[in-house]
């Protein structure tokens, strides 16, 4: 089904704007701004606002109509499928289907010095008014930090009977970050252990589909709170774990 | 090594201008891998181009992921994936549904990805698809016996990024190893990588004698074996040797150490270790299982050499060939300059090709039996 903007009715597609301009305010500053949204494909533009923020800049806000519609059905992204669960509802989720604690090792590894990321999801503080896997009963943490060689989480990783390893890395164009990613896939395939673990990795430049063509189980980017990693880690540990034993 | 930017002379009169689709219709191999020293080698453009070339019914799969519209990290347009009607397709159900492909399904893989599970169906042809296979090496082998069952001749296994694993004959019978302006900032030091790493990737094997001493089990679980130079053996009392150079080193001298067997990674900070501690002068032989567990800077390996210590496989590599790819942001290489260059430092080594210019440079016998009066490739109109 065909959705539009709502502003009044269904499908008026009335939109609200607002932008600045680099121009000095003046009596034809509404026009140039009316202008600009019509240019922009809209009709029935009116101009609500038009201020001077600056002696060289003006700010407008103003509201258009628009024709065009989308449907949300066609809309295909690469989500996880991952059934979104709450602080108390992963660690009963994990009491019931581990009978363990569940074990995860994360860093951000090699050249990259960035902990925030990391930080943000393992730290007990959290982020954005949620708890990080320290705080949780039924998780074990152990965050390596920053610069982290491969290698040294690889073992860490093995000491610890870890379930996940979480990769923290800011990827830039520069091949570099890539190229630390990648390496961590194959210290995992060629010592024969990339089964043994479900790999996550997050970074601003991270998302799903990034994270197949590295090699990872899964990706996230800007925004991710740390429960929905942990709905995330909670699931696919306990699917694997169903299969193992389904196997055995 | 030739100087880089030597015109193209070397090649330019080869007699038996054989083209990579002779090379990979002669090699009988049943499973292709084709990997790519950076992201951008130009892998993708190579799979499209022996799959609108050779005629064979093709598999096809993906380590990485592979004919999306645009790059994920650079923006910059990918090429796109057309198999031609019949073959055999290996992808993620997300990756249909991206790219709104229908197929005929005939098998849903157990494999589990961050884009759903992998599915085995026939192509339409005439549409772009996206191609996005298992995740682990395991599951890679696995889905390319199963593209064979149903009834591909030959399946090629489009790589990951920079990643060599999908080369591993765990996976594939035969390599083609795509490089690209892309991989380092000079045409020289593209040159030297691109060396470098083929000569990692077709380390020889060790000499029989030696290679029966050991069995896979006895690797298993990445550990290491001494065998002394009175053919003893003994395993030594580490359940992985990375990051264990210091004390490698030292064990293999205490034992008097011959040949060391290693059954997991050897990775650069090892060798860095293990070179600086050893003592000068003693020679060792170290047997992996095979290139793809070597996770170091190629040029690591000729260092040892001159080091003494002499790196083996327990099983080869099957370089088929190499593909040079010009491309580069902002600014490509000439054509025929960056082939001449590839093409002069890789030798007798393997052939080398360019797909997109057609251009070719075969040592002799390297191509032996096969017809060289195949068409020219196809330019791709997509």
């Amino acid at each position: 089904m065909i959705v539009r903007p709502y502003g009044d009715t269904r499908d008026d597609g009335m939109m609200q704007f607002s932008f600045t301009l680099p121009i000095a305010y003046s009596v034809k500053a509404a026009d140039v701004g009316k202008q600009f949204v019509e240019k922009l494909g809209f009709r029935d533009v009116g101009v609500a606002e038009c201020k001077a923020i600056d002696p060289e800049f003006t700010f407008y806000v103003a509201y258009g109509r628009t024709e065009t519609g989308i449907d949300p059905d066609k809309v295909k992204g690469d989500y996880l499928e991952v059934e979104a669960m709450d602080y108390y509802a992963i660690n009963a989720f994990i009491k019931e289907h581990l009978g363990r604690k569940l074990s995860v090792v994360g860093a951000a590894i090699e050249s990259d010095a960035h902990t925030v990321g990391i930080d943000a999801i393992l730290n007990m503080k959290g982020f954005a008014g949620n708890y990080g896997f320290e705080r949780y009963p039924e998780m074990e943490v152990v965050n390596m930090g920053s610069q982290i060689p491969c290698e040294q989480l690889l073992r860490t990783a093995l000491d610890r009977h870890a379930d996940a390893i979480l990769v923290s890395q800011i990827v830039t164009q520069k091949n570099i970050h890539v190229q630390n990613l990648t390496k961590m896939i194959e210290l995992l395939e060629a010592e024969g252990v990339r089964e043994r673990f479900v790999l996550v990795v997050g970074g601003p430049r991270i998302n799903n589909a990034f994270a197949k063509e590295l090699g990872y189980d899964a990706g996230f980017g800007l925004r991710t709170t740390p429960v929905e990693v942990a709905s995330f880690l909670a699931q696919e540990v306990a699917r694997r774990a169903k299969n193992t034993a389904k196997a055995t | 090594m030739t100087a880089a930017g030597t015109p193209a002379s070397a090649f330019a009169d080869t007699t038996a201008p054989a083209t990579l689709f002779d090379v990979v219709a002669a090699s009988g191999a049943a499973t292709i891998a084709v990997i790519g020293l950076v992201k951008n080698a130009g892998k993708t453009t190579v799979v499209n181009a022996l799959m609108d070339n050779v005629p064979l019914r093709f598999g096809l799969t993906s380590l990485g992921l592979d004919g999306e519209r645009t790059d994920h990290l650079t923006g910059l347009d990918k090429p796109r994936i057309v198999p031609p009607r019949g073959t055999l397709i290996a992808t993620t159900v997300g990756s249909l549904d991206r790219s709104h492909y229908t197929m005929e399904q005939l098998e849903r893989l157990p494999f589990h990805t961050s884009l759903g599970n992998v599915v085995i169906g026939r192509a339409v042809g005439d549409r772009a698809v996206e191609i996005s296979g298992p995740t682990t090496l395991a599951e890679v082998a696995a889905t390319a016996a199963r593209l064979h069952a149903h009834g591909a001749r030959l399946v090629l296994v489009d790589g990951a990024i920079n990643r060599l694993g999908s080369a591993s004959p765990r996976v594939c019978d035969a390599v083609i190893m795509a490089t690209g302006g892309l991989v380092a900032d000079t045409l020289e030091e593209t040159v030297e990588i691109t060396l470098a790493t083929l000569e990692m990737l077709t380390l020889p094997a060790v000499d029989p004698e030696s290679r029966s001493l050991v069995s896979p089990q006895t690797l298993s679980g990445g550990r290491a074996v001494a065998v002394d130079e009175h053919g003893r053996l003994s395993t030594l009392d580490l359940d992985t040797i990375v990051g264990e150079g210091v004390r490698v080193a030292r064990e293999v001298e205490r034992r008097a150490t011959k040949v060391l067997f290693v059954g997991g990674a050897l990775t650069q900070e090892f060798a860095d270790d293990f070179s600086r501690t050893l003592p000068p002068l003693y020679s060792v032989t170290v047997v992996v299982r095979d290139a793809t567990v070597l996770i170091l800077t190629p040029t690591t390996v000729a260092r040892f050499r001159r080091r003494g210590i002499d790196l083996r496989v327990l099983t080869p590599l099957r370089v088929l060939a190499v593909t040079a790819n010009p491309y580069r942001f902002p600014q490509p290489y000439n054509p025929r300059l960056f082939f001449g260059a590839i093409a002069d430092a890789v030798g007798d080594r393997a052939p080398v090709f360019d797909v997109v210019h057609g251009l070719a440079a075969v040592p002799d016998g390297a191509a032996a039996g096969s017809p060289t009066t195949s068409p020219p490739p196809t330019p791709r109109t997509v």
